[in-house]
């Protein structure tokens, strides 16, 4: 399971899929962060130690970091919603992983690309070169003479 | 081997239709003739933030034509266990980031359908979808960064008017 996100997204939630182990092929229906021996853990590139985070109840729809909530046994059997801690997709990082282990559940390990553009940015992608400013700079660059009279004249 | 199902597509995407595949329990291998069967099948869907799953009321359809819950076989002979669904507009709506849809059989494994909701069209060669690419966009740029030329411009589109305009007063007094 992967996800590209921009650096510095926050409130994140994540719909997984959880297998039963015991067939490896129907949705493992039940869990919850209470379960026993539940946990998840992170990895960002670049850091020298695995963060655990802490399992928490929540609520479909709403963020919460850790929080973990079953969407539907009926309808959606084996899918979770997982809140991400802000702290995982912060910039300084490009990949983090994320895993959730249940027992008698398999759920593939989370990879998220941390990228500085923004995927949810119509206007612009998230580019700053495409903005009012980006844009500017590279007419000024282009044409240093003209814009310094056009500047000249509108003042 | 059941398939991984992920999609890249701009939200409030139309008409879309997805290609899963279908695979027996036991042995792996694709699974036909599901759609036989319709009312034994469930699907379901859920996007990111929702505080609800949405149920997808399943329909025969035909391979190549869309209909929200349409499912139909592609060609059980030369690819077993194929399937085309007809992903309903309001999964891929705008307003969310991510869906996922699970599609489910007696005895058959499928693979949830992960999508991934962006801003931008991966389909659109000209500028993927970005708006401030756009001719209309980069030319309301140009004029608010260079306003004397944008000024001269006019002039000239003005000049140019009155010309057409004399021009054809001309004409029609001919």
């Amino acid at each position: 399971m992967s996800y590209t996100l921009k650096k510095g997204t926050t409130s994140k939630m994540l719909l997984i899929y959880a297998l039963d182990a015991s067939d490896m092929r129907s949705g493992k229906t039940g869990l919850s962060s209470q379960t026993a021996e539940a946990s998840a853990a992170m990895i960002r590139e670049g850091e020298a130690q695995v963060q655990s985070i802490p399992l928490v109840e929540g609520k479909l729809g709403e963020h919460r970091a850790g929080s973990f909530v079953e969407v539907d046994r009926q309808l959606l059997p084996g899918v979770y919603q997982f809140g991400v801690p802000d702290e995982a997709l912060a910039a300084g990082a490009e990949t983090v992983t994320l895993m959730l282990k249940f027992p008698g559940a398999v759920i593939e390990p989370i990879s998220i690309h941390l990228v500085a553009y923004d995927p949810q940015d119509a206007e612009r992608l998230g580019m700053t070169a495409l903005g009012p400013e980006g844009r500017l700079n590279a007419l000024r660059g282009a044409f240093p003479r003209l814009t310094a009279k056009e500047l000249r004249d509108v003042r | 081997m059941p398939v991984e199902h992920n999609y890249t597509m701009k939200a409030g995407t139309k008409s879309k239709l997805l290609l899963i595949y279908a695979t027996w329990a036991e042995s792996g291998s694709g699974k036909t003739s599901l759609t036989q069967d319709l009312a034994a099948g469930r699907a379901a869907y859920i996007r990111e933030g929702d505080s609800a799953a949405h149920p997808v009321p399943m329909v025969k359809g035909r391979t190549g034509e869309w209909g929200a819950g349409a499912i139909a076989e592609v060609d059980p002979d030369l690819l077993p266990g194929v399937y085309q669904f007809g992903a309903p507009d309001e999964m891929v709506a705008e307003g969310s980031a991510r869906a996922m849809l699970l599609i489910r059989f007696p005895d058959a494994v499928i693979k949830p359908v992960e999508i991934n909701l962006v801003a931008y069209d991966p389909q659109d060669s000209e500028r993927i979808g970005v708006w401030s690419l756009a001719g209309h966009k980069r030319h309301e740029f140009l004029r608010q960064a260079l306003p004397r030329l944008t000024e001269m411009e006019l002039k000239l589109g003005e000049e140019a008017e009155k010309e057409l305009a004399e021009k054809l007063g001309a004409k029609k007094d001919s």
